[in-house]
């Protein structure tokens, strides 16, 4: 891709507002404008000639209304255009603001996509490999997509209907993420990559767990990577619930990953090492 | 109605103001290396993988790779060749020739500008942040040794002019 040729016949429209963008994706609901919030997902495709389309609603100044984190009555807000390292920061200058969302933040790329690269994005992309997505899964957020009509609320988990299949109309934009921090307990984040930084996972995996008499109490796990979409490993979470935090009830708890997960072997992994990972890395933590 | 398939891109690039018209998704790399002659800043793998492209938006490492054209209007970019004053190195360009950091060339502006970024933003010498720092740049040549040393030498050598 250089100066002329196929970029030349991409059409962008560069909305000075929230509402001018959805002013503009209500009239033309119907002729598959692309969000393009940091680019960091898009212009690889782009690149390869695999973008989605050809038509482009450019967010970037729309980032002073969607680039911020509020926190009220427990219950965090973040805007859609909030970027990793938007979250980083967060975290770094405020410590009520989970950790477990800038752990997550932290392994997306290296500094230079952290920076571009945004909440609204990441979820809206819907790669089962996205690093962010098994936290919000676990935080069990609410996403809130706006439009000419209004607002509409979707549950997190409801959200990835598919493969790369998102429960978004044509005229919406994402424009917040929310969640509350589930009191007590304590949370984990493990991504496996061929390398640390840069890298799309093999296994990516979020959990919170709240242990009483020495028994799980109530226990939140998901997993990127193993499935076609990011999931809550339900019937594992099931299972151990009132389990004993012990190695051999743990163990046998284990036994519903399989019911939970749906693994392939593709060019990063195999089914076979994704199922023992994820299976060690949950012993691992539940064990911790 | 505006043009959707061209904008004039209006932006600072090393501190001086320009106006390119472009098409709007054209990347920010090829608006600099091909429009403006600046091709310190290198393609390398078109992915946002190797780092190559880093340049500086508002001052903020990016992949200029990943940057189209109309997300860079009204911003402020520093590439390589935006960071000697009157011909004088950088504390990190500087620190790259003293120390080795560069051998084949190809991840140098990169690296040297996810450097410039790591300073900039107060960096210590300290190796794992340093590494945390460079994580995005790819060195075929494996020198990872000399660049980490090199960086850690600017980080020092800064310390010693902010106390002079």
């Amino acid at each position: 891709m250089t100066g002329g040729g196929a970029v030349g016949s991409l059409e962008v429209v560069t909305p000075r507002s929230l509402e001018e963008a959805l002013r503009f994706l209500a009239g033309h609901a119907n002729e598959g404008w692309i969000p393009l919030a940091g680019g960091t997902d898009l212009l690889v495709l782009l690149d390869k000639g695999a973008a989605p389309g050809t038509r482009w609603l450019n967010l970037a100044a729309l980032r002073s209304e969607l680039d911020r984190i509020d926190h009220e009555d427990g219950l965090w807000r973040v805007g859609g255009l909030t970027t990793m390292t938007g979250l980083r920061r967060r975290r770094a200058g405020d410590t009520a603001f989970p950790g477990i969302v800038a752990e997550a933040a932290a392994v997306v790329g290296g500094l230079q996509i952290q920076n571009r690269a945004t909440v609204a994005g990441n979820i809206a992309n819907a790669s089962p490999a996205g690093d962010t997505l098994p936290v919000w899964a676990v935080l069990e957020a609410e996403i809130v997509l706006a439009s000419r009509q209004g607002e509409r609320r979707v549950p997190y988990h409801r959200f990835h209907r598919g493969y790369r299949e998102i429960d978004r109309e044509g005229d919406e934009l994402i424009v917040e993420l929310n969640f509350r921090m589930p009191q007590g307990g304590r949370t984990f984040f493990h991504k496996v990559g061929t390398r640390a930084a840069q890298a799309v996972s093999k296994v990516v995996l979020a959990g919170w767990v709240k242990t009483s008499g020495g028994r799980f109490a109530a226990v939140r796990l998901a997993a990127g990577s193993v499935a076609p979409v990011p999931v809550r490993l339900r019937e594992t979470e099931t299972a151990l619930t009132g389990a004993a935090v012990a190695p051999e009830a743990v163990e046998e708890a284990l036994e519903a990953l399989a019911r939970d997960i749906r693994p392939i072997d593709d060019v990063r992994s195999t089914a076979a090492y994704r199922t023992a990972v994820t299976r060690n890395l949950l012993r691992h933590y539940l064990l911790a | 109605m505006t043009d959707r398939r061209a904008v004039t891109l209006e932006c600072t690039v090393n501190g001086r103001k320009v106006a390119v018209k472009t098409p709007p998704m054209r990347r920010l790399l090829d608006v600099l290396r091909e429009e403006l002659g600046l091709t310190g800043t290198k393609y390398g793998c078109g992915e946002g993988e190797c780092g190559a492209c880093s340049v500086l938006m508002d001052g903020a490492v990016v992949l200029a790779c990943l940057v189209p054209a109309c997300q860079a209007e009204g911003t402020e970019i520093v590439t390589v060749e935006g960071l000697d004053r009157d011909g004088v190195l950088s504390p990190v360009q500087q620190a790259f020739l003293d120390h080795g950091g560069a051998q084949c060339g190809i991840c140098t502006p990169g690296m040297v500008m996810a450097a410039e970024a790591y300073l900039r933003g107060g960096g210590s010498d300290d190796e794992a942040a340093i590494r945390e720092a460079l994580a995005g740049n790819l060195c075929r040549c494996t020198g990872y040794a000399k660049i980490l040393e090199s960086v850690a030498a600017a980080v020092r050598a800064r310390a010693g002019e902010d106390r002079s």
